[in-house]
């Protein structure tokens, strides 16, 4: 789709010998690393993906919540939601409740079994608008238990089994330079926290930004001055554009020196971008007009998120700027924090404590990218864009002495976008693709929420997340199904065509895709 | 942008032609031999009739080895035309290492072709004065092939040279400077001495001229004080108290005023502000009082006034007649005091009897010098970091690992080493978050303090790390050495999974990569049922927690109790958890490829077996060893480390599991690998074979590493980035104050954070097991080389400027316009060519006088630009701190600085 930032860029780099024809063939790549960038529409496809990973294994079965399983309540006596009393939650309106504002009691969802923490109330809204997709009981193969194993494994796009853990780079990465994007933009796939995430990991660079403010260059002497809210040197501009003037003088050949220059010319781009004042000092407010989006400080936290999310937020805002305005495919961030171990919960108010927090974040999140995409985005809209919440397990089902959950497997993921397919996949006692969704206990360890080993409290497992992402990066971002392979490897293979369509992991019935996008 | 279709005027421009050196010029090592000038050569070439045509020129070369001669001439350059924005026509013709390039033209192929009038700049010449002239030839002067090795010596044997190096090895030459770096264990290390550079106040020496005063006056009592107006310290002998006027003539009123008696309060009341003060026998460094041994020295912790705030003595007679004069005399020794001081002696009443001021004794302790490290090491050679049993001090952290090693590739003369030590550290990588993660989830019940199970995971990466770093600095280290202490490394068998192993079902991870990336290269002679059964003899390779008697000692058991029994968490061998009946076949009817040729055992098998139960109870670790002795053997192995290490040090683009080593014209690539090997498959002065020292200076010996194949074809890591800014504007000076300075330095914690913003490069904690790539392109993003250049401003700050934390610690220092006052005479200050020159010496090397004419013409016009970088403003040294950073910083951002 057409993009602004992306033709002008493009005029700049001719007009400065060719930057993408520098990046194009600066890279000293490999041949067998090389594809056509001719293959499949990712990048060309103007389609986003947006990332936010959720570190520490967030408890699912309380984002997600199987309400009218008899086992939840019996389970979950202290860090379980309650049902309003005066609600049924039986009745499947197709409605998602919308209270507004935080509740002590579980959200109605409309299908009549699954109710939201109450601390998600801002979901409402878009699911509502059926754009978002909450599914539940998402793990893969030989899940870990590990938080350094599955972490790698999600970011990877493999699994516990042999093939899956030697996997070298990762999900995202491969998708990026599958269809060569990078080799002709600055900008491909961009995460914005402390490092690069293992999912955009491999042997060509992609960009990690602590933060967007760090695009930038400071100068080394004299008087300070403020630019864009950022305090400067007085000798900034003369040494950018010293630099810049560097980066076209003539020298011979060597193996990595045209790599330097074109990515020393590509920078001076695309800072241009993030150093125009609509894109480093712009507020984005809800439809209130008063209320940010973005709340990055007390004086913008209108939306009352705790304030130890104003840094993620501040990633989360960079990261959807940069899939708006540049030519950046995917993006992303993580938080942290739900390694709930211990006081998940505030002992006797279950909507609240710390584990309530992060979802308060999370609904916020979901709600404040679709206002952006759909108000503040002219070049990349609401449905371009997927959003995609990751976690490397869930935990267990039973709660432990300590108010708090430990690890487990099967989890929750959610995903949105203005061309997605939403609603609840995994929580209902309906069958999707002939397998059941949710089979309810009777109060004990049973039921979907206990795996047939009662002792060992882990959700039964039912999607593999392969098969969401894969469904995405086909379906929405524009991978043909060879590069789908390669992406998530195996992907198509017979033996494991369930990623696909379903079926038999041992014992385990995997639904496979289920025509999200 | 090529022109060769435009004509304007008489003029046609036409693209380069190709351009083949004369046959008997082939040779370059001949031509430097007849060296031929300048203008003859072009004379010579204008025979050949291109339409526009390169010469390329050798200077008098200097060869420092044969194996020079072999290296081909870089291809000449093609020339490029433009036109300016005045329509003149503007040649571009970079040539690889240029020492001098010159323009001639002519307005006939045929020539004859004379020198051009215009301006040249770097490898780019703009015609100014137009002549008859529509063809252009360009001579080049190459570098000397000398000056090339050397560039090559320094980039890569060290993490990029001092002034100091630069020096050096122009002093003893690069054969000279390469075998002085393999000798790693010879080199005299002293990292203590100079670093931490504490700069404590300079050691005045202390005067030996007694000072002898006096005085008259009158008393109203018998009392005798003697105080300090401020805290400081005096030497004071000999006080003699006498009736009249005339000094020290009759009888001496006090009782030991020559402080002979050592007993001070035996005649002297003490006031508290002087209990300090004591009688001494060596108030000089020959121990020399004014008289006699002994002698008070006066100590106050304040300001004295009389009475109870002195040294005070009650003298004799207690009656005299009204206006009586005494005269005071005593002997004092100067020595240095902070601030003004004064002593004072005085009979009680309001005389003052004799005042002497003190402050002009000894200097005051003067202002550090600016550009100086504050810092130290808390890490030291040799020195176990952390005290694994004992609730650990917040410094105790992986941080202060990074900045050891970081501080060691900074100042360490052995640079060589540390480079290996780096090499091979992130070969054998390890994990310090998987390690620490180890310990949460299996001992979080028996530690439950996470910051000592943090540290267990750091003392594992230290010991690893230490390991590594005693084996390289032995000469006859050899790879199987290394190998062994990372099958041995409880950081490793964590890393890898070996710990998850049990009897029956063996962990693969670390037997795959053993193969993949320890020692074959992936996909080089292993197939997958090699991994299964090499799987199953790590399996019992566990970490327990022993004590310290026993901690070399894998059988020994473990302590019974992980919390309260003293020990450290070792290697230990779980019999019960270790596979004894399975027989494990690897490599089974495998023989050596035929592409390995005779030399290396083509066709020889190589299969490796170990019966069921051959090795019993605790011999069943030696299955390991064998194992690991086997892999060390194998030429896969000897080729997989030989092409990682000419990737390191030569360029990247050699490759293993391709070569045929039997071709009969091997590439350069293949040819310099096929050496490393064979030097690996000769034993070394001990006898073994692998030694490491021999493989790189296999490397060091060849053409490639020391000609243009090499020269500038890596892109630093942001390890090597950094460090070599560091090191390329260090050098140590010693004031007139004795206070020790560097011009530039950091404490290592002031980087971590760099490398890691420059592409993530978390040292002791990479994720994957493959180690931080030797490929420099990996390093290379738009936020990276941002990063890049915004650590190099951040390096250029002042220490107080206000931005500087902006990007990290104040304890990244540098004094770019010290330096010059250090290296350059005072009649350069003030030139910014010769600043410049300098600073461009130090940071580009090889690259040549000829091509660096555009990087120097705009440092020097930032030298001469005010902030604005337009407006013309003259530099003057005393002023213009400021722009001597900036410029730097400029050099430092620039390409040329991101190559090595």
């Amino acid at each position: 789709m057409a993009n602004v930032i992306t033709r002008r860029s493009f005029l700049k780099a001719s007009a400065r010998t060719s930057v993408a024809g520098a990046l194009a063939s600066m890279v000293n790549i490999p041949h067998f690393l090389q594809r056509a960038l001719a293959d499949g529409n990712i990048g060309i496809s103007g389609k986003k993906l947006l990332f936010i990973f959720l570190r520490g294994g967030n408890d699912g079965l309380n984002n997600l919540i199987p309400i009218q399983d008899p086992s939840y309540a019996a389970n979950r006596a202290q860090i379980g939601l309650p049902k309003d009393p005066a609600a049924f939650y039986d009745a499947a309106t197709g409605q998602c409740d919308n209270p507004g504002m935080l509740q002590p009691y579980a959200i109605r969802t409309g299908n009549g079994f699954a109710a939201l923490n109450p601390n998600l109330y801002d979901l409402a809204p878009l699911f509502n608008t059926g754009r978002m997709a909450l599914i539940h009981r998402v793990a893969y193969r030989s899940q870990s238990r590990s938080h350094f194993d599955s972490e790698k494994y999600w970011e990877k796009g493999g699994d516990g089994t042999a093939a899956g853990k030697s996997i070298g780079t990762g999900m995202f990465y491969r998708a990026i330079v599958e269809s060569g994007w990078n080799q002709s933009h600055p900008l491909s796939g961009v995460s914005f926290q402390s490092n690069l995430p293992q999912s955009l990991r491999g042997e060509q660079p992609m960009t990690n930004l602590s933060s967007i403010n760090r695009y930038n260059i400071l100068g080394v002497s004299g008087a300070t001055s403020s630019t864009n809210g950022v305090n400067v040197a007085a000798d900034r501009l003369k040494l950018l554009n010293n630099i810049d003037a560097g980066n076209a003088w003539p020298y011979a050949a060597k193996d990595n020196r045209g790599l330097v220059t074109g990515l020393g010319n590509a920078f001076r781009d695309t800072l241009d971008i993030f150093q125009d004042p609509s894109f480093a000092t712009n507020e984005f407010y809800d439809d209130n007009g008063t209320t940010r989006l973005f709340p990055v400080s007390a004086a913008t936290n209108q939306a009352g998120v705790d304030a130890n999310g104003y840094d993620y937020f501040q990633k989360l805002k960079s990261a959807a700027q940069v899939l708006a305005n540049t030519d950046a495919v995917i993006a992303g961030t993580e938080m942290g924090g739900f390694d709930t171990h211990t006081g998940q919960v505030t002992a006797g108010s279950p909507h609240l404590g710390g584990h309530g927090r992060l979802l308060k974040r999370i609904g916020w999140t979901f709600h404040a990218l679709a206002k952006f995409f759909q108000n503040y985005s002219p070049n990349v809209k609401w449905e371009d864009v997927v959003v995609v919440t990751m976690s490397e397990f869930g935990r267990t089902s039973a709660e432990n002495a300590s108010v708090g959950t430990d690890h487990a497997e099967a989890s929750l993921m959610y995903v949105a976008g203005g061309s997605i397919r939403g609603g609840i996949y995994g929580c209902s006692p309906t069958p999707l693709n002939n397998v059941n969704q949710w089979d309810p206990g009777d109060g004990g360890k049973n039921g979907s929420m206990f795996q047939s080993n009662a002792s060992v409290g882990y959700l039964r497992r039912c999607f593999d997340y392969r098969s969401i992402m894969g469904e995405i990066i086909r379906d929405h971002l524009g991978a043909t199904e060879a590069q789908l392979h390669r992406i998530i490897p195996g992907y198509a293979s017979e033996a494991t065509e369930h990623l696909k369509s379903g079926g038999l992991i041992g014992s385990t019935p995997i639904i496979g895709e289920i025509g999200l996008v | 942008m090529n022109n060769s279709q435009n004509s304007f005027g008489q003029r046609t421009f036409a693209s380069s032609s190709e351009f083949s050196l004369h046959p008997e010029e082939n040779n370059l090592a001949n031509l430097s031999r007849r060296g031929k000038n300048f203008y003859r050569r072009m004379n010579s070439l204008s025979a050949f009739g291109r339409l526009i045509c390169v010469a390329v020129l050798p200077s008098l070369l200097a060869y420092s080895s044969s194996a020079l001669a072999a290296e081909a001439v870089p291809e000449p350059p093609r020339i490029t035309t433009s036109l300016t924005t005045n329509g003149l026509p503007k040649l571009s013709f970079p040539y690889p290492a240029a020492q001098e390039y010159a323009v001639f033209g002519s307005s006939d192929p045929a020539g004859p072709f004379l020198p051009m009038q215009g301006r040249l700049v770097g490898p780019t010449f703009t015609v100014t004065n137009g002549g008859p002239l529509g063809f252009f030839r360009v001579g080049v002067t190459p570098v000397s092939s000398n000056s090339i090795f050397t560039a090559n010596v320094l980039n890569r044997l060290t993490y990029g040279p001092t002034p100091d190096d630069i020096a050096h090895i122009a002093a003893i030459g690069p054969e000279a400077f390469i075998e002085e770096q393999l000798a790693a264990d010879a080199i005299a290390e002293d990292l203590n001495s100079q670093s931490p550079i504490t700069n404590l106040p300079p050691v005045v020496p202390i005067p030996t001229n007694w000072i002898r005063v006096s005085d008259s006056g009158t008393a109203s009592n018998t009392n005798l004080f003697l105080y300090l107006s401020a805290a400081g310290n005096v030497y004071v002998d000999d006080i003699r108290l006498v009736l009249g006027t005339n000094a020290d003539a009759g009888d001496n009123l006090l009782a030991n005023g020559d402080f002979e008696d050592p007993t001070l309060t035996n005649a002297w009341r003490v006031g508290a502000l002087f209990s300090r003060s004591v009688v001494t026998n060596s108030p000089t460094p020959g121990g020399l009082a004014a008289s006699g041994t002994n002698c008070l020295l006066l100590i106050s912790t304040g300001a004295g006034s009389g009475g109870g705030t002195s040294l005070q003595q009650v003298f004799s007679p207690t009656n005299f007649p009204s206006g009586q004069r005494f005269t005071l005399s005593y002997s004092y020794l100067p020595i240095s005091n902070v601030g003004s001081n004064t002593l004072t002696a005085r009979l009680s009443g309001s005389s003052t009897i004799q005042t002497v001021s003190l402050p002009s004794v000894g200097p005051a302790p003067p202002a550090a010098p600016f550009a100086v490290s504050p810092l130290y090491a808390k890490l030291t050679n040799g020195t176990v970091p952390v005290n694994i049993e004992s609730t650990p001090a917040s410094v105790n952290v992986l941080n202060d690992l990074r900045a050891y090693h970081i501080r060691r590739a900074v100042q360490s003369k052995r640079q060589l080493y540390e480079i290996l030590v780096q090499f091979f550290e992130n070969h054998f990588t390890t994990e310090y978050l998987k390690i620490a993660e180890w310990f949460d989830n299996n001992t979080g019940n028996a530690i439950t303090n996470g910051a000592v199970r943090d540290n267990l995971a750091l003392d594992l990466e230290w010991r690893e790390h230490d390991l590594f770093r005693r084996a390289l600095l032995n000469p006859n280290c050899t790879f199987h050495d290394l190998l062994k202490i990372s099958i041995e490394s409880p950081a490793m068998i964590i890393y890898l999974d070996t710990i998850l192993s049990t009897r029956n079902a063996a962990n693969e991870n670390y037997a795959r990569e053993i193969l993949e990336l320890h020692t074959f290269g992936a996909d080089n002679g292993y197939v997958q049922q090699d991994i299964v059964d090499l799987a199953k003899i790590w399996t019992g390779w566990r970490v327990g927690k022993k004590s310290l008697e026993n901690e070399n000692n894998p059988h020994a058991p473990n302590v019974a109790n992980a919390t309260n029994d003293f020990g450290r968490w070792v290697l230990h061998f779980a019999t019960n958890s270790h596979n004894y009946t399975a027989t494990k076949r690897l490599f089974t009817n495998a023989v050596i490829d035929a592409r390995f040729g005779a030399e290396f055992g083509a066709g020889q098998p190589y299969t490796f077996i170990i019966t069921n139960n051959a090795y019993p109870g605790t011999n069943g670790m030696k299955e390991g060893y064998l194992a690991a002795e086997h892999l060390a053997s194998l030429p896969f192995t000897a080729e997989f480390i030989s092409v990682k290490l000419c990737r390191t040090f030569v360029h990247e683009n050699f490759e293993f599991g391709v070569y045929d080593y039997t071709a009969p014209a091997l590439s350069p690539e293949a040819q310099l690998i096929k050496e490393c090997m064979t030097t690996w498959n000769t034993p070394a002065a001990d006898g073994r074979k692998g030694n490491i020292r021999s493989v790189v200076r296999t490397i060091f010996n060849s053409a490639l590493f020391r000609g243009h194949a090499a020269a500038q074809q890596k892109i630093k890591t942001p390890l090597e980035f950094a460090v070599s800014t560091v090191r390329a504007l260090r050098v140590q000076d010693t004031d007139t104050n004795s206070y020790i300075s560097v011009t530039a330095d950091t404490d290592g914690y002031g980087i971590v954070t760099p490398l890691s913003r420059m592409g993530g490069m978390n040292l002791f904690s990479k994720p994957e097991p493959d180690g931080y790539s030797e490929f420099g392109r990996i390093w290379m993003s738009t936020a990276n080389l941002d990063e890049r250049w915004r650590f190099a401003h951040h390096f250029l700050m002042a220490t107080a400027y206000s931005l500087k934390t902006v990007d990290g610690t104040r304890n990244n220092t540098s004094d770019p316009v010290k330096l010059i006052r250090l290296k350059l005479p005072s009649a350069s200050w003030n030139d910014p060519g010769a600043i410049v020159d300098f600073f461009i010496s130090l940071l580009y090397l090889g690259e040549g006088p000829a091509n660096l004419g555009l990087d120097r013409e705009a440092a020097i016009n930032y030298l001469n630009t005010a902030d604005d970088g337009t407006t013309p403003s003259p530099f003057n040294i005393d002023t213009h701190d400021g722009r001597v950073r900036g410029m730097v910083a400029l050099l430092v951002c620039l390409p040329r600085f991101q190559e090595q």
